[in-house]
């Protein structure tokens, strides 16, 4: 294995902090670990003995991927005090695991609503001494079970956007079961859209070359290159082929969102084409202006 | 198309073949012809006068077209060399227990992947990590690697690229306009970036994670006592990745959970991560 997620920060002073949320401790790992605390009444031992963990992981360079038992699992829960005061303990375990010689990124939530994701962020660097940010989404609404893939974009996205490293995705089947083989994909295919569009925001020299590329594509109606280019070939083919499947649509100036007369790019096209005239117009009239006034008019009023 | 294997007990078919309109191509830094980057290069129509547009890749071979796949001998290990120049000691791992697959019964018990690797430790004081690498200031292949990884491979990316990071907001990320081996080991070495590699991972296709980078994913995938084998699961890998998935995270919490990994591992070219206190109590 590459990396493990040790709940190293889940320390029995924490436990009782979840006690009034709206929905607990949601983290697997992290349940395991209070229900150890409490039902031992001790300190974590993976808490005590984090530094023997450390020797382990180095020996074969496993990553650290500091677990966040205590991640909010509601957007009632956000920012809360048993989040933030596991994170700081996450921030002290990471000076240990670098002092072991071994490489660590640290988890993160969960659900947050929008305006409390960038401090989720800032907290995280300062903390963690800027170690690498994982987070699961966040979600950023609890409303809507089925498409908890697009609450959490949202959230991956702009956390993404602030600095995250790293999106953990989130499916369509998130609360409900087990994904499958599509729920698998479309969650993939989402989480590279909320990724690419955090490069592209951070200015990442890498990113706008592929949205240029499709833009251009589209702007020109190479179909093909459109689909091509996309994150989603089959998906992008299928939907238009759905309502114009001829070949000869494939290099149509339309598709059936608008039709042939109202395709806004064609239209754009058109302006452009004209404008192009219209500049060479400018420009004849300057030259003649320039080249003895006399004969400016009779000429243009030819064109 | 899909590959077949001869039991059905065992992983029988993984999604192969490249993404429609795209081939598999590998890309190597200069003065390292031993390294092969792929990428997904996306050709053109001609009408557009312009160069195939090359993707970041993270499927692996399995959208190869040049190449058999074989789930019982697993992937190439493209790290091998690297890892063995290191002179790591080969250590005898300690022997399967039943508790390891969540005592599964003989009926429903998943095979383990033929492909088993010889197993490698570092010797006290010895330095493995790419962290220890990278503070030692040495620059490993994994780094020149995802150097040219996250460049996508061309030196192109030069042009404009500072107009480009210059329009963006990055809240105080360091971006620089192209990635050299040098800045990846120094983003490591002040612990801003990782690179998740086991050395007992040789079929691994290194990748970076860390904020001045290109921003990744994961994908999980995973059994539970409900549902879910070896065959699915490998399945669900290829298939995770081959969407763009950088690392898969196994949560599995059923049966089988030490067997059905190491088919993932020796199938997988992305970093896998686990959470090991569920198997400790499955």
């Amino acid at each position: 294995m590459d990396y493990f997620t040790i709940h190293a920060g889940v320390r029995l002073q924490y436990v009782p902090l979840t006690a009034k949320r709206t929905t607990g401790i949601v983290s697997r790992g992290g349940s395991i670990m209070a229900r150890w605390c409490l039902s031992h009444h001790k300190e974590s031992f993976l808490y005590e003995r984090f530094d023997e963990i450390c020797d382990i992981m180095r020996k074969y360079d496993v990553s650290f991927s500091l677990g966040d038992g205590l991640r909010p699992g509601s957007n009632a829960d956000a920012n809360d005090a048993a989040q933030f005061g596991e994170l700081e303990t996450l921030g002290e375990l990471t000076q240990v695991a670098w002092k072991k010689g071994c490489q660590v990124m640290i988890e993160g939530p969960g659900h947050v609503p929008m305006h409390k994701i960038k401090e989720n962020m800032d907290k995280q660097l300062r903390e963690c001494g800027e170690a690498p940010f994982y987070t699961l989404g966040p979600l950023t609404t609890d409303i809507a079970p089925g498409y908890d893939h697009i609450t959490s974009a949202i959230g991956a996205a702009m956390i993404g956007w602030y600095g995250t490293a790293m999106l953990c995705y989130v499916t369509p089947k998130e609360h409900l079961g087990l994904p499958n083989r599509d729920d698998v994909k479309t969650g993939v295919i989402t989480y590279r859209i909320a990724a690419h569009a955090a490069d592209l925001a951070k200015g990442h020299p890498a990113a706008k070359l592929r949205d240029d590329a499709v833009s251009r594509a589209r702007f020109e109606f190479r179909w093909e290159d459109q689909f091509n280019l996309s994150l989603d070939p089959d998906t992008a083919r299928s939907f238009h082929d759905e309502t114009l499947p001829k070949e000869a649509h494939k290099v149509a100036h339309f598709c059936s969102m608008c039709g042939p007369k109202f395709c806004s790019m064609k239209i754009s096209q058109d302006i452009r084409d004209d404008a192009g005239r219209m500049a060479g117009m400018e420009e004849k009239s300057k030259e003649f202006a320039e080249n003895g006034k006399q004969i400016y008019l009779p000429e243009v009023a030819a064109e | 198309m899909t590959v077949q294997s001869k039991t059905a007990a065992r992983p029988s078919s993984v999604t192969t073949g490249p993404i429609m309109g795209s081939r598999k191509v590998y890309s190597s830094p200069e003065g390292r012809p031993d390294i092969r980057v792929p990428f997904r290069e996306i050709a053109l129509d001609p009408s557009a006068r312009e160069e195939p547009y090359r993707a970041y890749d993270c499927s692996g071979i399995y959208t190869d077209t040049g190449v058999t796949i074989d789930l019982e001998a697993g992937l190439p290990p493209v790290r091998a060399e690297w890892i063995a120049k290191r002179g790591f000691d080969r250590i005898a791992p300690r022997a399967v227990k039943p508790e390891d697959n969540g005592n599964v019964g003989a009926a429903q018990a998943v095979p383990p992947c033929p492909a088993e690797l010889p197993i490698y430790g570092a010797r006290p004081g010895q330095i493995v990590t790419q962290y220890e690498y990278a503070k030692a200031g040495i620059i490993t292949g994994e780094m020149i690697y995802v150097a040219h990884r996250e460049n996508m491979g061309r030196t192109k990316m030069i042009e404009g690229a500072e107009a480009r990071v210059a329009d963006g907001e990055s809240f105080g990320a360091a971006i620089p306009p192209f990635i050299t081996p040098e800045f990846v080991r120094s983003e490591i070495a002040r612990g801003r970036a990782i690179i998740p590699a086991n050395i007992n991972h040789p079929e691994l296709e290194p990748v970076i994670i860390g904020r001045n980078f290109l921003v990744k994913i994961n994908g999980n995938i995973g059994n539970s006592a409900v549902t879910s084998g070896a065959a699915e699961e490998v399945e669900k890998l290829v298939w995770a990745i081959r969407w763009g998935s950088d690392t898969v995270m196994d949560l599995s919490t059923g049966r089988n959970i030490h067997n059905i990994r190491g088919w993932i591992l020796r199938n997988s070219p992305v970093p896998i991560g686990t959470v090991p206190i569920y198997q400790a109590l499955e």
